[in-house]
């Protein structure tokens, strides 16, 4: 376990998943209102470094964006338009409740610890959302955009401000690994917390179990669409957890204080992944719903395939609306 | 509940406890794991709870199918019986008519009684396990044979096999309270059949004159309100015959007792019983001790003749006593249709020697004028009357009367009451108790007889005489008319020419009317001569009383021919009650009088116990004559068992007679021997059925194993735990 003051950033980024996600750029699915120039469309259109439109000349407007190729071919005056490429704002929200504590994989040496797995000397599905959170706020900043950082369960719990400054990085992980992890979850409060403190577009990177009502789901990511906001939801799951691969009748004891049932693990696994299976495809229809991208990351895979799986496709969304 | 082997229970028990030690010693205790997502485990269970119930549901339907076809298989010869009676095991109370008119035999010597064990038998051997069966025989008294209602057909079996008429009466009421006993008892639901067996002739039926209060309704409610099935074999149609000996008597001369060996005549009374009385010759002889020399003679039958008597001729010595002053005689006749009754016996006695004290002071002098001979000179002359006599007599002073002095005589003549004190009183009552014969002679030499009083305290008599005798004015005869009695049946034909002569001065003054002893004797004015009290209670012991003094002052009585028979018969008959040998009925249990009698030997069979009270433990059901012995062995008396003749009655009872008999409303159900076994039959396990209800039970085994494996499906396909690699986590 890492100590706090101690920490070492580096312990939640593995040099593969780095390798794995490098050849990717976070691109976001929408223009965002960045203040800095970048490799994202702004909604602000003059200054541009890539054309964006024509439009007939009107008095008054500037001769400067006349083009005059268009002019010779056609003898009619028309101004070339770009589209602002800026910065892009990130934030990673990360679910800090009680249910993420739960891992079923043994903790691993030289991997930094969080408060999720000090009592069971487990990686737990928090560990996992830290190390994810850790690669995209390396990929961020890599980019020069800015990204910050919330910790949530029935509210908001810690929160590192947007920067593309250097430090910011250190600053996620180490806020990340320091965090209580319990409390149930309350995306609707967390979400209304979130957006009052968010004014311009920015990518929010939603990452949890997700192991909520869905209709909560829907009313927070509903927020976020209101806003015009671009989420990409993470799910993170322990393997167990997609497959209950109990062999035997076991008290279970609710992380978030649902109390504790006798089950028979083998007699109920089947119902059990027929519920798992109606929640998860509720929740990936009510992210498609929104036009959200989600992701199911398993705590017992590498970080790496499945965000380099999720920056390809969102890539290509960016490219086909580009050409559109 | 009782085991056979009871530590094999007790390991039994012991042994329940190891899978509980082994149960508990190794139960693993469940880690609890902490879970994420609860919500849609708890989501899960909900609803795997709902349809596990319904998967659970059709498993427990189809193992509880399985478990019931399983046993129905097993259990299909039960269901064949539960289809045959309606109820589980049964209990059937056989009653077999064995009473003496079942002996009735065929041409072949077969007893009918053969058809009832036969068809017994069949009923029984078509009875399955578990099943109870009581059997109760009719001849009086009537018994169970079986220990109660048992469960081991076999024993039952071999008792039904070993059964032969009875000498005693059928006693068909009897039998049927027993078997209502039963059934109250024992009956609880099992379905309960009573059934009679019998040939149903006359002589069975007469018992009691009455019909059964015995029917259904009371048995049904007696046995759990289960209908209670009361069948019965429709009496015989074959006519029958009978030859009985019903009577045997003896007249014995009175100069029989004077050694003159004298001709002694014996009668024999035959009887045909039937209505088929047809021409026949019938052979009759005597049995006994010393008889064996006399002829046998032949009875011819005419059609329609009912009765003859046949007299035998033979000398008194021949006729030897065989025990106790006692001898048995036994005639028999040829006929061979109903044993018991064609055979009689019956008691003689023929003692040689009875001990008599007469109790009155020594006299060394005697007198030969015969006014001054006294009563007991008299007495002893009577007794006495030649060098070889029956009777030997003693003389007892009244002072030294003791009881070890009393127990050597079998009877006392009381000549002197009137010395007799208070403790000597107690000793004669304690003789006569014990069996002794007293004769009580009123005393000349007082003239106020207050003994009366002492001797009616003492031995607990009551009859009311006055102390001062009477004398009549004129001398009084004995009436010709003798009311007579048992005492003096031998006497019975010439006791009208002994008594006339006799004539009565003095006598003491009775109240006929107020007394409980027996008048033997009277005088022309009915006044009582001799008054006899038999055993009664406690005193086993017969007690005489005269009236009259044996001395010519009170009466000529010594000095007639009357008086060496009455006292010899008097004595003799006076010891043999005592002494306890009787004639009885089959089937009866006589009261011995000795009080150290302690067992009955009969002929063939073994002995009988006697209780401390005198009673035999058990009905004597044979017939013969029985010894009754000491505890040395010692033969003391013998006791002469006959049938009853009416009970040997062959008559033909109607179906409607029986039904009569056993009661109109009763429903008993009459059948032919040959259709009672069908009543008792189960129906045979059908092998198809429950090869059919196996096969199913196999099938069902089947479907409960796919649809438990179907429904556990989960845990079959569940996947390996290990964890995979971490790719690029490491």
């Amino acid at each position: 376990m890492v100590e706090k003051g101690s920490i070492r950033a580096e312990q939640y980024l593995a040099p593969e998943t780095l390798s794995q996600i490098a050849p990717f750029e976070m691109r976001a699915k929408m223009v965002v209102e960045g203040v800095m120039n970048g490799m994202h469309r702004s909604p602000y259109q003059g200054l541009a470094v890539e054309f964006a439109e024509h439009r007939q000349y009107v008095p008054g407007d500037e001769t400067r964006h006349l083009d005059w190729k268009v002019f010779g071919r056609t003898d009619k005056l028309y101004l070339k338009q770009y589209q602002q490429e800026t910065n892009l704002d990130i934030v990673l929200l990360v679910d800090a409740s009680g249910s993420m504590r739960y891992g079923s994989l043994d903790e691993k040496n030289g991997w930094g610890g969080t408060k999720a797995g000090e009592s069971t000397s487990t990686w737990t599905k928090y560990d996992h959302a830290t190390a994810t959170s850790a690669a995209l706020a390396h990929l961020c900043l890599q980019q020069r955009d800015r990204i910050g950082l919330a910790t949530f369960a029935n509210k908001i719990r810690s929160q590192v401000k947007r920067s593309n400054m250097r430090e910011q990085w250190r600053s996620i992980v180490q806020i990340l690994s320091q965090d209580p992890v319990d409390d149930e979850t309350n995306l609707v409060k967390v979400s209304d917390q979130v957006l009052s403190s968010v004014n311009n577009r920015a990518l929010f990177f939603l990452i949890s179990d997700f192991m909520c009502d869905p209709v909560q789901i829907r009313e927070a990511l509903a927020r976020f669409r209101h806003k015009r906001h671009d989420v990409v939801l993470v799910q993170v799951l322990d393997r167990r957890e997609v497959h209950f691969d109990f062999d035997e009748t076991a008290p279970f004891v609710g992380l978030e204080g649902e109390g504790t049932i006798h089950v028979d693990s083998r007699s109920v696994r089947e119902t059990y992944l027929e519920v798992f299976a109606k929640h998860q495809a509720e929740i990936q229809s009510i992210a498609r719903g929104f036009g959200f991208d989600f992701e199911q990351i398993n705590t017992h895979e590498s970080v790496g395939p499945p965000l380099a799986r999720l920056f390809a496709r969102r890539i290509a969304i960016a490219r086909r609306n580009s050409r559109g | 509940m009782t085991f056979v082997t009871a530590w094999i229970a007790v390991a039994g028990l012991a042994a329940i406890s190891i899978p509980i030690l082994v149960h508990l010693l190794f139960r693993r205790r469940r880690k609890p794991v902490d879970w994420g997502a609860m919500r849609l485990l708890m989501e899960a269970v909900r609803r795997h709870r709902r349809r596990a119930r319904v998967e659970q549901l059709l498993l427990l339907c189809i193992r509880c199918l399985v478990l019931l076809l399983l046993g129905l298989a097993l259990a299909e010869p039960i269901i064949a019986g539960l289809r045959s009676m309606g109820g589980g095991s049964r209990l059937v109370v056989l009653i077999i008519d064995d009473g003496l008119v079942s002996g009735i035999q065929n041409p072949s010597g077969v007893p009918e009684l053969q058809a009832s064990v036969d068809a017994a038998l069949q009923l029984v051997d078509g009875l399955d396990s578990g099943d109870r069966v009581a059997v109760i025989l009719t001849a009086y008294p009537p018994h169970l044979i079986t220990d109660g209602p048992t469960i081991n057909i076999d024993a039952a079996s071999r008792l039904i096999k070993d059964l032969q008429p009875g000498a005693s009466r059928s006693d068909l009421n009897g039998a049927l309270s027993l078997a209502e006993g039963v059934v109250q008892e024992h009956a609880g639901s099992s379905p309960t059949t009573i059934t009679l067996l019998g040939s149903w002739r006359q002589g069975a039926l007469l018992g009691s004159g009455r019909s059964t209060t015995l029917d259904r309704e009371s048995l049904t409610a007696s046995a759990g309100d289960r209908p209670v099935r009361m069948l019965a074999t429709s009496p015989t149609s074959e006519p029958a015959t009978v030859i009985v000996i019903s009577e045997v008597s003896m007249r014995r001369p009175v100069d029989a007792v004077r050694g003159e060996q004298p001709q002694v005549r014996t009668t024999v009374t035959l009887r045909r019983l039937g209505t088929d009385l047809v021409a026949s010759r019938s052979l009759v002889r005597l049995d006994g001790p010393g008889l064996e020399n006399t002829l046998p003679r032949q009875v011819e039958w005419t059609p329609g003749r009912s009765e003859a008597v046949v007299e035998f001729v033979s000398r008194s010595s021949a006729v030897n006593s065989a025990v106790d002053g006692t001898s048995v005689i036994t005639a028999h006749v040829d006929s061979t249709s109903l044993p018991d009754l064609s055979r009689r016996s019956m008691l003689v006695d023929t003692s040689n020697t009875i001990k008599v004290g007469i109790i009155d002071r020594q006299i060394f002098a005697s007198s030969n004028d015969l006014e001054n001979i006294q009563s007991a000179e008299w007495m002893e002359r009577a007794l006495e009357p030649g060098n070889e006599g029956a009777v030997e007599v003693d003389r007892i002073d009244p002072a030294s009367i003791s009881s070890r002095i009393l127990r050597g005589f079998d009877a006392l003549v009381l000549a002197r009451p009137d010395l007799v004190g208070d403790n000597e009183w107690d000793l004669i009552k304690k003789f006569t108790d014990t069996g002794g014969f007293l004769l009580v002679v009123p005393p000349t030499q007082v003239q106020a007889h207050t003994w009366l009083d002492r001797m009616g305290s003492s031995l607990d008599i009551a009859w009311n005489i006055r102390v001062e005798p009477i004398n009549p004015d004129e001398p009084v005869d004995l009436a010709v008319d003798q009311p007579g009695g048992s005492f003096l049946s031998l006497l019975d034909s010439e006791i009208d020419q002994l008594s006339s002569p006799v004539q009565v001065f003095r006598r003491l003054d009775v109240d006929v009317d107020q007394g409980d002893g027996r008048v033997l004797l009277t005088s022309s004015d009915d006044a009582p001569f001799l008054i006899g009290w038999e055993p009664d209670g406690e005193r086993r012991g017969t007690i005489a009383m005269l009236t009259s003094a044996p001395h010519l002052e009170w009466t000529n009585l010594p000095i007639k021919p009357l008086m060496v028979p009455l006292m010899q018969e008097l004595i003799r008959e006076g010891t043999s009650t005592s002494r306890g040998s009787v004639e009885i009925h089959a089937g009866e249990r006589p009261l011995i009088s000795m009080s150290s009698a302690r067992e009955l030997g009969g002929p063939s069979e073994k002995s009988i116990p006697i209780d401390q009270d005198g009673l035999v433990s058990e009905p004597v059901r044979r017939n013969g004559h029985w010894v009754v012995r000491d505890s040395s062995g010692t033969a003391l008396s013998t006791i002469v068992v006959n049938s009853e003749i009416t009970a040997g009655d062959p008559g033909i009872t109607s179906p409607d007679a029986l039904r009569a008999r056993l009661g109109v409303d009763a429903g008993w159900t009459l059948l032919g021997t040959d259709e009672l076994p069908d009543q008792f039959s189960r129906d045979e396990p059908n092998p198809v059925w429950s090869l059919f209800m196996l096969t199913g039970v196999l099938l069902l085994l089947v479907l409960e194993t796919v649809l438990n494996r179907w429904f556990a499906r989960s845990r079959v396909s569940g996947t390996s735990t290990s964890a995979p690699s971490l790719g690029g986590l490491r």
